[in-house]
């Protein structure tokens, strides 16, 4: 069953659309990743369907209801949790009151017990002040609060930027781990490889439009592909 | 599955989720030397009709009244971070409801009334005016512009309307405070006994904000001003927020009028215009925005010295005013407030060391 579809979505800023025309299907417990070079649009297609910015023309379905000019309150009500590029970690609360920020529907969320269940370095770090957290740290910390409204789709912007190696490997561990629950996922990255290997299926952008979509297994072997539109260098 | 988030909640809860994990940081601003302080301060304040002058104390009278209106600035210029250039319009508001309902209806206790209807009459408009203007997505500095459109707007109908305002000439002979129970007992609220009454009112009205200030409410106002995406990305609706603040704080504003129309007996169109919206904003950078009580010094402050400044330089008091106002900013950036965190630092480590 089609979760999100965005149909023709053109949107930006003041000075201009940054995307045009994108379209894109996800079903209901895929992982997808949005790939792309810096600056084509990845992180405007997330912001549009959250909400931070409206399309100018075109339309965003989620769950059968039209969520195109949907505020980011209303469409994390929704079920949408973004976790942001920036993290969005509080830095003078702890841990623990991180995961409590956000609104939750008492009948349907994840306690903070589970969150600690798929992240038990949080719960060894939950009473350490936000801004004393590693960029790892932070990242899981992120996950986790988007989850704790027990989400129907995760929006993960640039979810390795900026981590170590191994670092990111743990990052993807932890993804994956979500995904095997069933989760939908959409994830934008830089890092190729990284999407590559915790996805099922990317589409890939150029100059704020797709330019191809397909399985990851296929993408990973088509180095012309990904050469082209991504400047990547598999060895 | 599908219709799994269609029941948002909405309301209290939203309140109830963050509340212990914000309230955390900002309970610990409160120490021993801050409430020492404070305490001290008011002490001197109950102790002062009975040393100083009437009017002397009738100074103060005003100067806390406009401490209650600089109070309701501050929570939505230092706290939710959104500058109202207008704030008058509504100071004025209130200031008219309770003349012309003292002047109309004759009743001793009406006043009482007056008081109720100039905190809650400005407290609807200002939630409509920011619930339309902020849900058309218009954004924090076209709201600064039309709210100062508002001030220029509100003292020209207070000009045009005369048969109910009285017009340039404004509306004199406003009775004081006072209560009544028919066939019982009247009794007028003197001039010196106003004085305690604007006291509890600037106290009560601080308590209660420093309560929003530090509440869920507050904090998710704060978190608005410093990263509104982030907040809303959590599920929290900004607009919902800023709307029910600034309705809060025109309420507060229209109270502090009506305080004052009832002391002065006089009230005119410029109560409702851009000088005195400018004013407030000015007591509060200079008492410290984003504190509550520096506003309150601030006001009190300035209101004096303007006062002493006129008697000491007939001609240029203006000027010297503007340039005390100038020193200020630059050598306390933080406000007069600031210059005490100082002390109040000395003070907490003098504690700790005995």
């Amino acid at each position: 069953m089609v979760l999100i579809e965005l149909s023709d979505v053109h949107a930006g800023y003041k000075g201009g659309n940054v995307i045009h025309g994108i379209s894109l299907s996800i079903e209901e417990g895929e992982v997808v990743s949005l790939l792309g070079r810096n600056g084509v649009g990845k992180t405007t297609t997330l912001r549009s369907i959250v909400g931070v910015v409206s399309p100018t023309s075109g339309t965003i379905e989620f769950g059968g209801t039209d969520i195109s000019d949907s505020a980011p309150h209303e469409t994390y009500k929704q079920g949408i949790s973004l976790v942001p590029e920036d993290r969005g970690i509080f830095p003078d609360l702890t841990v623990e009151e991180n995961l409590r920020v956000p609104i939750v529907d008492t009948d349907d969320e994840r306690s903070i017990d589970e969150i600690y269940g798929f992240f038990s370095k949080l719960e060894e770090l939950q009473d350490s002040k936000g801004k004393n957290l590693s960029g790892g740290e932070q990242q899981m910390l992120a996950i986790g609060r988007a989850l704790r409204q027990n989400p129907r789709m995760l929006l993960l912007d640039e979810p390795s930027e900026g981590l170590a190696p191994q670092i990111i490997e743990d990052v993807g561990t932890a993804i994956e781990s979500i995904a095997q629950e069933g989760m939908t996922i959409l994830i934008v990255e830089q890092n190729t490889k990284f999407a590559l290997d915790i996805s099922s299926r990317a589409y890939i952008m150029t100059d704020g439009q797709i330019k191809l979509d397909g399985l990851t297994q296929e993408l990973r072997e088509d180095n012309d592909t990904l050469e082209k539109y991504l400047g990547v260098h598999e060895s | 599955m599908s219709n799994k988030k269609s029941n948002p909640t909405i309301g209290p809860v939203e309140f109830s989720v963050v509340d212990e994990s914000m309230q955390v940081s900002i309970g610990r601003l409160q120490t021993n030397a801050n409430t020492l302080l404070l305490g001290l301060g008011l002490l001197v304040l109950l102790a002062t009709p009975a040393v100083f002058s009437g009017y002397f104390v009738g100074l103060l009278v005003v100067a806390f009244i406009y401490g209650i209106f600089a109070i309701s600035v501050d929570l939505v210029w230092g706290y939710a971070g959104i500058l109202s250039f207008g704030h008058a319009a509504f100071f004025g508001l209130g200031a008219y409801l309770m003349g012309v309902i003292t002047t109309e209806l004759s009743l001793p206790s009406i006043g009482l009334l007056g008081l109720v209807l100039a905190f809650l009459v400005p407290a609807v408009v200002g939630l409509v005016v920011a619930g339309v203007l902020f849900s058309r997505g218009i954004s924090e500095e076209y709201f600064t512009i039309i709210t100062l459109a508002l001030a220029i707007v509100a003292s020209q109908a207070a000009l045009i309307l005369s048969d109910v305002t009285g017009g340039s000439n404004g509306l004199t002979e406003i009775p004081p405070l006072g209560v009544e129970i028919p066939g019982v007992m009247t009794y007028i609220i003197s001039h010196n006994q106003y004085y305690f009454v604007v006291l509890v009112a600037l106290v009560a009205v601080f308590l209660i904000g420093k309560r929003i200030v530090q509440s869920p409410f507050g904090t998710t106002l704060v978190g608005i001003n410093e990263n509104e995406t982030k907040i809303s990305s959590l599920g929290y609706n900004p607009i919902k927020y800023k709307t029910i603040v600034f309705g809060l704080s025109t309420g507060i504003a229209g109270f502090a009028g009506a305080l004052y129309a009832a002391y002065s007996g006089f009230i005119s169109p410029p109560l409702l215009g851009f000088v005195l919206s400018t004013e407030v904003l000015v007591w509060v950078l200079v008492g410290g925005r984003g504190t509550l009580i520096g506003p309150v010094i601030g006001a009190t402050a300035l209101y004096l010295a303007e006062n002493m400044f006129s008697g000491m330089f007939l001609n240029t008091w203006v000027l010297m005013l503007g340039l005390l106002l100038v020193v200020i900013v630059l050598v306390f950036p933080a406000g007069i407030i600031g210059v005490f965190s100082i002390i109040e630092k000395k003070i907490n480590k003098y504690l700790k060391d005995t």
